[in-house]
C-alpha cells in the first residue's frame, strides 16, 4: 500500500540537503543539489554544493559529468543502493526485497521505513537505510555504516 | 590356383590381419596440421611456433548463443558455462560473466601495491594532491562507503591492480557478456586445440552439455582453434571418402574394360592394398603419433601401386601364364620402385615430422606393393590369356607414339618455355601455412570475430625482448613502455600485453622502496599537507603503517605471485636455447612497417618486431629450398640407379629427362594458370617423378614383347583418380589433384615423345 502511494505520489524531481558525519574527518560535509528519477532505470544526481557534479545512473552503467559510462556490476555495494532508490521510487517491492529485508512502522500519516541489507557484501558498507515521510511523501533517508558513520539526505520538493 | 599359391594366398591374408590388428591396437593416430610446422630455428622463432602450437590462442574456445530473448540468452550462457566448468579435465576455465575478482589476488596486490605501483612523488605538494581528491570522493553519494580509501589515500591499491583489471572485454548486460544480439561464452582447453584428439573431445563436450540444456529458439556457435581443427578434419575426411569411393568406381571400370576379368580387376588391388597397410604400420612402430595428414597423403602417394599390377598383367604374352610375365617384368619394375623410394627418400632431410612420416610410408608402401605386385598377382590370377582385342590398341598407341615422336622437338621448346616461364614469375611459391590449411573461411572469420570481441591476442605481430636473464627481459621490456604507448596513441597499434606491466623488474621494485619516505617523515608531510583539510590524522595512521611495513617488505618475484597471476605472468615470457624472451603480443596493428621500424630502432638491447605468418614463411621456405637441394641430390641418384640397372648412361638419361621436363612444365602450367605452388605441389612432384619413371622404363621394355598400352592404361587410371580430386572443394586437395593429374599426363606425352623407336612390334 505505502509503497504505491509513495510510487504514485512521487516526484521525479526533488531538492536535497545531505549531511554526512564520518569519524574520520573533523567537519560534517553538506552536499545539496537535485535527485531526479525517470522510468524504468535512470536516476540522476545533480550536485550543485560544494561543487557541481552530475551522477546518472542508467541502468547498470554510472556516468560522472557526462563522461564515459563505467559498469557498476561489478561493484555490488553501489547496486544495492541504487537499486534501493529505484524499488523506491517506483514502487517495485520484488527489486527491494531482492536487497533488503524491510521494517514498516508509523501510520500512514507518519511512516518509518527501515531497510536492512540481506547481503553480505552490503551489509560490510551499510547497516541500515531509513526512510522517513508523511503520507505518500519521502522526507528523509539516513544511512548508518557499521563503522558509525552516517548521512542524512533531507528531500524536499 | 595351385596349392602353393593357395597357400601364399592365405599366408598373405593372415599375415595383413595381424599387421592391421596390432596395428590399430597400439598405434596412436592424431596430429594435426602442426606436425608440418617447421621446428629449429632461432630462440624467437622456436618460441613463436611453441606459441603457436601450445599457447593460448590455440587454446581458446569462442563461444555465441544468438537467438530467443535476451534474458534466454544469459540464462542459457550461464548454463552452459557451469556445465563445462565441471569437465574440469578439459577446461581449465569457462565463463559467461567477468566473474568477481579473486580474494586472494585482492589480497596480494593490497599487500604489494608500494611495489607494483609506478613511482610517485612523496612530497607534502603530492600528498595534499591526493588527500584533495579524496575529500572530493568522500563529498560525492559515494561518501559513506569510501572510508576505507583513508588506508590508501595514494590510490596504490588501484594503481597496482589496474593492469590486471584494465582488460577491455566485451560488454555485459547483467552480467553476462554479450555482442550484436549474442550471449557470449569463453573457455580455454587444458591442451592445444590442434591435437586432433583433444579438439574431438572438446567439440563433444560443448554439444553434449548444449543438447542437455532445453534451448527451444537459440542456436550455439563456437569458434576457435579446436573447432577449426575438428571441422577442417571432418570436411577432408569427408571428401577423401567421396572421392575414393568415386575413383575407385571409374577405375575399376577402367580396369574391367581392359582385363574383362574380374580375377584380374581384384588382384589389381591387392599391391596397393599391402602397401597401405604394411605402410601404417611401419610408420606406427617408428613414430610415437602417426599423423593423419600423413595417412591421407601417403595413401595417395602410394596410389602409384596400382600401376604394378597392370605392367605385370599386360605383359601377358598369348599363352596367359602370368607367373613369366611376372618374372619377366621383374627388374624393371624393381628399378622403377627403387628410383622412386629414393626421390622420397629426400623428404627424410626436410625436419618436418610430417614430411619425414610421409616419406617413410610411402618407401614402406612401394616396396610391399611391388613385392605383392611380384609374388601375389600371379598367385591369385595363375592364367590370363589377354584378349586379342589388346592387340588393337597396342598397334593404335604404337602409331600415336609415332605420331609424337615426330614433335620431340617441341617438347624441348615447351620444357624451356616453361622453364623461363617459372624462372622469371615473381612469386611462384607460396609458403604461408594458411596455403596448407583447408579451413573454411567463414569458421576462420567467425573466430577473428568472437577473438575481436574478447581482445584476445591475435598471434599475428609481436614485439619480443631476448635477453640474457628474466630480470634483464622484464627490464628491457619495461624500457619499451614509453614507445609502445605512443604507438598506441598514434593508433598504430591497438593493445599491447606486457609481462613488466604486472610484475616489475626487481630493479625497479628497488627504487621504488627506496622512495617510499621513512615514518616520521612520511607523518611531518602529512602533517603539512592536511593544514585546512577536515580529514582527521589519526585517521591516516594505517597509511603511515602500510608504508613503513613496505620499505623492508620482501619483493615480489614469480615464485611468490598467486597462481592466475603467476600464468598469465609466465605466459608472456618464455625461454628458449638458454634465453630468456619477453613476449609483448601487439594487437589492432594498423602500420606493421611504423611499428617495425619505431621498435627496432630503440636503444633498448634485444628488440624484436616478429611478424608470425612472415617467419613462418621463412622458415618453410628456407625448408623447400632444402627439400628442393635434396631433391636434386636424388635425381643424380635416380639416373646412377637406373643408369647401373639399364648398364647405360644415355640410357639412364633419356629415361629421367623426358620425365624431368614433364615436372617443368606442369610447374609453368600450374604458374600460367596463376596458382601459387606449396609445399605440398612439391610432394605431387615427387609423386608425378615416380609415375613418369614407370612409363618411361616400360615404354622402352622390349624384354618379352614390348606391351605399350601398358603405360597408357597406367597413366588412364591416374589422371581418372586425381583429376576426380581436382573436382574437389577443399583447395589442398584439389590442387593436388591437378598438379598430379596434368603431371601424369605430360610425363605420358614427353617419354612417348622421347622412346626409342622400332622397339615396339
Amino acid at each position: 500500500m505505502l509503497l504505491s502511494a509513495v510510487a504514485l505520489n512521487a516526484r521525479h524531481e526533488v531538492h536535497f540537503a545531505e549531511t554526512t558525519r564520518l569519524s574520520s574527518l573533523t567537519r560534517p560535509l553538506e552536499t545539496s543539489g537535485r535527485l531526479i528519477y525517470r522510468k524504468p532505470s535512470t536516476l540522476i544526481m545533480r550536485q550543485q554544493r560544494p561543487a557541481p557534479v552530475t551522477y546518472r545512473i542508467v541502468g547498470e552503467r554510472l556516468y560522472v559529468n557526462g563522461h564515459r559510462g563505467v559498469s557498476i556490476d561489478r561493484v555490488p555495494q553501489l547496486m544495492a543502493i541504487v537499486s534501493g532508490f529505484e524499488g523506491l521510487l517506483s514502487g517495485n517491492r520484488a527489486l527491494l526485497q531482492h536487497d533488503y529485508t524491510l521494517h514498516l512502522r508509523g501510520s500512514a500519516r507518519q511512516w518509518r521505513l527501515r531497510l536492512v541489507p540481506r547481503l553480505a557484501a552490503l551489509a560490510k558498507v551499510v547497516r541500515t537505510i531509513e526512510v522517513r515521510g508523511h503520507d505518500g511523501e519521502p522526507t528523509e533517508v539516513r544511512t548508518t555504516t557499521p563503522k558509525g558513520d552516517f548521512s542524512v539526505m533531507r528531500l524536499s520538493p | 590356383m595351385s596349392g602353393r599359391a593357395a597357400v601364399t594366398v592365405l599366408v598373405w591374408a593372415a599375415m595383413l590381419s595381424v599387421i592391421l590388428a596390432l596395428t590399430v591396437r597400439f598405434g596412436r593416430f592424431g596430429g594435426s596440421l602442426t606436425a608440418f610446422l617447421p621446428r629449429g630455428g632461432d630462440a624467437v622463432q622456436q618460441t613463436l611456433i611453441r606459441g603457436l602450437q601450445e599457447g593460448r590462442a590455440a587454446r581458446l574456445v569462442l563461444m555465441a548463443i544468438g537467438g530467443g530473448s535476451p534474458g534466454e540468452r544469459r540464462h542459457l550462457a550461464r548454463a552452459l558455462a557451469n556445465r563445462l566448468r565441471k569437465a574440469s579435465a578439459l577446461f581449465s576455465l569457462a565463463a559467461a560473466s567477468p566473474g568477481r575478482p579473486d580474494p586472494a589476488i585482492m589480497g596480494f596486490l593490497q599487500d604489494h601495491r608500494y611495489l607494483l605501483a609506478p613511482r610517485r612523488p612523496w612530497t607534502a605538494k603530492a600528498l595534499r594532491a591526493d588527500l584533495l581528491r579524496l575529500v572530493t570522493i568522500l563529498e560525492s553519494p559515494a561518501g559513506l562507503g569510501a572510508g576505507p580509501l583513508l588506508r590508501d589515500p595514494t590510490g596504490a591499491f588501484f594503481a597496482a591492480a589496474r593492469p590486471w583489471t584494465g582488460r577491455t572485454g566485451p560488454a555485459t548486460d547483467r552480467g553476462v557478456w554479450v555482442a550484436r544480439k549474442q550471449a557470449l561464452l569463453v573457455a580455454v582447453t587444458r591442451r592445444s586445440g590442434f591435437a586432433i584428439h583433444n579438439a574431438r573431445a572438446v567439440m563433444a563436450r560443448i554439444r553434449a552439455a548444449w543438447a542437455a540444456l532445453p534451448h527451444p529458439a537459440c542456436h550455439l556457435q563456437v569458434a576457435g582453434t579446436a573447432a577449426i581443427t575438428v571441422a577442417t578434419n571432418r570436411h577432408v575426411a569427408t571428401q577423401a571418402r567421396w572421392l575414393a569411393v568415386i575413383d575407385a568406381v571409374l577405375v575399376m571400370l577402367l580396369l574391367g574394360l581392359v582385363y574383362r576379368s574380374a580375377a584380374a580387376v581384384g588382384a589389381s588391388l591387392v599391391p596397393m592394398i599391402t602397401g597401405g597397410v604394411v605402410a601404417t604400420a611401419v610408420v606406427a612402430a617408428l613414430f610415437p603419433v602417426v599423423s593423419v595428414i600423413t595417412l591421407g597423403f601417403g595413401t595417395m602417394l602410394i596410389g602409384v601401386a596400382m600401376d604394378y599390377p597392370a605392367y605385370v598383367l599386360l605383359h601377358v604374352t598369348a599363352d596367359g601364364a602370368v607367373q613369366r610375365a611376372a618374372r619377366c617384368v621383374q627388374t624393371t619394375l624393381m628399378l622403377a620402385v627403387t628410383a622412386m623410394v629414393l626421390g622420397f627418400a629426400t623428404l627424410l632431410f626436410s625436419r618436418l615430422e610430417g614430411l619425414v612420416q610421409l616419406a617413410v610410408f610411402a618407401a614402406a608402401g612401394l616396396l610391399a606393393a611391388a613385392g605383392a605386385a611380384r609374388m601375389l598377382v600371379p598367385a591369385m590370377v595363375p592364367a590370363w590369356p589377354p584378349r586379342s582385342g589388346l592387340r588393337v590398341w597396342d598397334r593404335r598407341i604404337t602409331a600415336v607414339m609415332a605420331f609424337l615422336r615426330r614433335g620431340r622437338w617441341l617438347v624441348v621448346f615447351v620444357c624451356l618455355g616453361a622453364g623461363v616461364l617459372v624462372g622469371t614469375t615473381p612469386r611462384v611459391w607460396d609458403d604461408g601455412m594458411t596455403a596448407l590449411s583447408p579451413v573454411s573461411p567463414a569458421l576462420m572469420a567467425a573466430t577473428q570475430r568472437l577473438s575481436r570481441d574478447f581482445g584476445a591476442p591475435s598471434m599475428t605481430y609481436e614485439a619480443v625482448v631476448v635477453a640474457p636473464s628474466v630480470e634483464a627481459a622484464l627490464a628491457r621490456s619495461a624500457r619499451l613502455l614509453p614507445l609502445l604507448e605512443r604507438l598506441q596513441r598514434r593508433k598504430d597499434i591497438g593493445h599491447f600485453d606486457m609481462a613488466a606491466r604486472y610484475l616489475p623488474s626487481l630493479a625497479i621494485q628497488r627504487l621504488r622502496q627506496q622512495a617510499l619516505p621513512q615514518p616520521a617523515l612520511l607523518r611531518r608531510r602529512l602533517a603539512q599537507a592536511l593544514a585546512g583539510l577536515p580529514i582527521r590524522p589519526q585517521a591516516l595512521k594505517p597509511f603511515v603503517t602500510a608504508v613503513a611495513q613496505a620499505r623492508h617488505a620482501p619483493l615480489v618475484t614469480i615464485g611468490t605471485m598467486p597462481s592466475p597471476l603467476r600464468a598469465r605472468v609466465e605466459a608472456l615470457l618464455a625461454r628458449a636455447r638458454g634465453q630468456h624472451l619477453a613476449l609483448i603480443p601487439l594487437g589492432g596493428v594498423k602500420a606493421p612497417a611504423a611499428v617495425r621500424a619505431a621498435l627496432e630502432g630503440t636503444s633498448v638491447p634485444g628488440v624484436r618486431f616478429v611478424d608470425s605468418r612472415q617467419t613462418i614463411r621463412a622458415l618453410l621456405r628456407a625448408y623447400r629450398l632444402a627439400l628442393m637441394q635434396d631433391a636434386l641430390v636424388a635425381a643424380l641418384l635416380m639416373i646412377a640407379v637406373i643408369a647401373v640397372g639399364l648398364r647405360s648412361l644415355p640410357a639412364a638419361i633419356r629415361v629421367i629427362a623426358p620425365m624431368a621436363g614433364a615436372l617443368l612444365a606442369d610447374c609453368g602450367l600450374l604458374v600460367a594458370f596463376g596458382a601459387r605452388l606449396t609445399l605440398l605441389n612439391v610432394v605431387a612432384l615427387l609423386l608425378i617423378a615416380g609415375l613418369g619413371m614407370g612409363y618411361a622404363l616400360f615404354l622402352g621394355e622390349n624384354r618379352g614383347g614390348a606391351r605399350p598400352l601398358a603405360p597408357w592404361l597406367c597413366a588412364a587410371t591416374t589422371i581418372t583418380g586425381f583429376g576426380v580430386m581436382a573436382a574437389s572443394t577443399v583447395p589442398m586437395l584439389a590442387t593436388v589433384g591437378l598438379t598430379v593429374s596434368v603431371g601424369a599426363f605430360l610425363a605420358l606425352l614427353f617419354t612417348a615423345a622421347w622412346s626409342a623407336p622400332g622397339v615396339v612390334p
